[in-house]
């Protein structure tokens, strides 16, 4: 290692951030190099100058009894009527019931409608049996979107500051939980692929 | 029972606790950052808001802080994008030559003086400024500064190296205070 390599990582070197093999080489540096020795010694001293001085509040006015009281009645989640607390596992197996439970559904009607039936009615039952189906589709699809708005904060996307999107940039919160991407695509397809255009038309809200 | 779980389960209470909790440590990381208590409460208030409802993308349990600042210096950024729009470009380049640099032993005397040392951080510029508190107000590494901030390692090793010589200058008085709005020159 040598003057700059160290100088480099001297940020590492304050708060004790080396590998063995890193401070093996740092500490065999500084035992021969008298200027780097003085530079680690100015840098910690700043280093904790520097800490001290930030952290004495002295200067730091206090904060207002209306912005205290503020805080104490507004900050609360934005929607908490029909709150369910469950966890994210029970609210992914809440979806995918309702959503399995409209499919089962929509077939069961559907097969209804395939069984032998009177000439009169039969003239209609290709457009019946996917009306029949769609509906029960649909009104999965209208309780999922249900439980989704009674969640408090709705379905969102995460936003566009990079600080507040990088820890879960691939997933879709659900309220104060997170349901990856991939279980939410995989829903919304499953109701495309049997959904007719109202259905459709509520994939697009849940969207 | 954990502050982002009961804020899942029970966000009243748990939104009462988390302002309880971190309030005043919140509040003056803000006032370091934006100079002016009224912005500084203003900025709290928002960080709370959007933290309670967005509890569930926090990862760090054990060090909710950290996250905390991270909503709140975004909101910081974007007011400043709104009032100086070129606030944000500028850079001052940290000289090669060890001859070039501030008197240490001059800094290090200075240093020891809190209220000149707060003194020099108020006349740094953005994003000094940020990288500055996260680093010696919070005291995070150069690795978490860059997680939270969602920047490369390289970038806040940068900014830090850059703001730490600005902040020599102006301890040595070597320089007069710097100002962004009328300083020259961009760099990253």
């Amino acid at each position: 290692m040598n003057c700059q390599q160290l100088r480099n990582r001297i940020e590492d070197v304050i708060d004790k951030r080396l590998t063995p093999e890193q401070k093996v080489q740092v500490d065999l540096h500084l035992s021969r190099c008298p200027a780097c020795r003085t530079f680690v010694a100015v840098e910690r001293r700043e280093h904790q100058a520097w800490f001290k001085a930030l952290n004495d509040t002295s200067d730091v006015p206090k904060m207002s009894d209306g912005m205290m009281a503020r805080l104490a009645r507004e900050v609360r989640p934005s929607r908490t009527a029909g709150h369910i607390a469950l966890p994210a596992w029970a609210r992914r197996a809440a979806v995918w019931l309702v959503l399995l439970g409209g499919v089962a559904a929509a077939a069961w009607v559907g097969s209804e409608w395939t069984t032998p039936a009177p000439p009169e009615t039969s003239t209609n039952r290709g457009g019946d049996e996917m009306t029949a189906g769609n509906t029960a589709v649909a009104t999965a699809m209208v309780t999922v979107a249900t439980l989704t708005a009674a969640t408090p904060s709705g379905l969102y996307r995460e936003g566009a500051e990079p600080a507040e999107r990088a820890p879960a940039s691939s997933a879709v919160s659900v309220g104060a939980t997170t349901l990856d991407s991939r279980t939410v695509q995989s829903a919304l397809s499953a109701a495309i692929v049997f959904s007719s255009d109202e259905a459709r038309g509520l994939v697009v809200i849940v969207r | 029972m954990e502050l982002v779980d009961e804020i899942q389960i029970d966000p009243v209470k748990g939104a009462k606790r988390l302002v309880a909790e971190y309030r005043d440590r919140l509040f003056c990381a803000a006032y370091r950052l934006c100079l002016n208590a009224a912005d500084a409460e203003d900025l709290v208030f928002r960080t709370f808001r959007r933290a309670v409802d967005r509890i569930g993308t926090c990862e760090s349990r054990e060090r909710l802080f950290p996250w905390l600042f991270a909503i709140l210096v975004n909101f910081y950024r974007m007011d400043l994008r709104r009032k100086m729009p070129n606030m944000l470009d500028f850079m001052p380049e940290v000289p090669e030559r060890e001859d070039e640099r501030p008197d240490a032993a001059a800094t290090l005397a200075a240093s020891e003086d809190a209220g000149r040392v707060r003194a020099a951080l108020k006349n740094l510029p953005e994003p000094y400024r940020e990288v500055v508190v996260f680093r010696y107000f919070e005291d995070l590494s150069v690795p978490e500064i860059a997680t939270v901030l969602a920047l490369p390692e390289g970038t806040v090793k940068s900014r830090l190296n850059r703001a730490k010589f600005a902040l020599r200058q102006q301890l040595s008085g070597t320089v007069p205070p710097l100002d962004a709005s009328t300083a020259s020159g961009t760099n990253t």
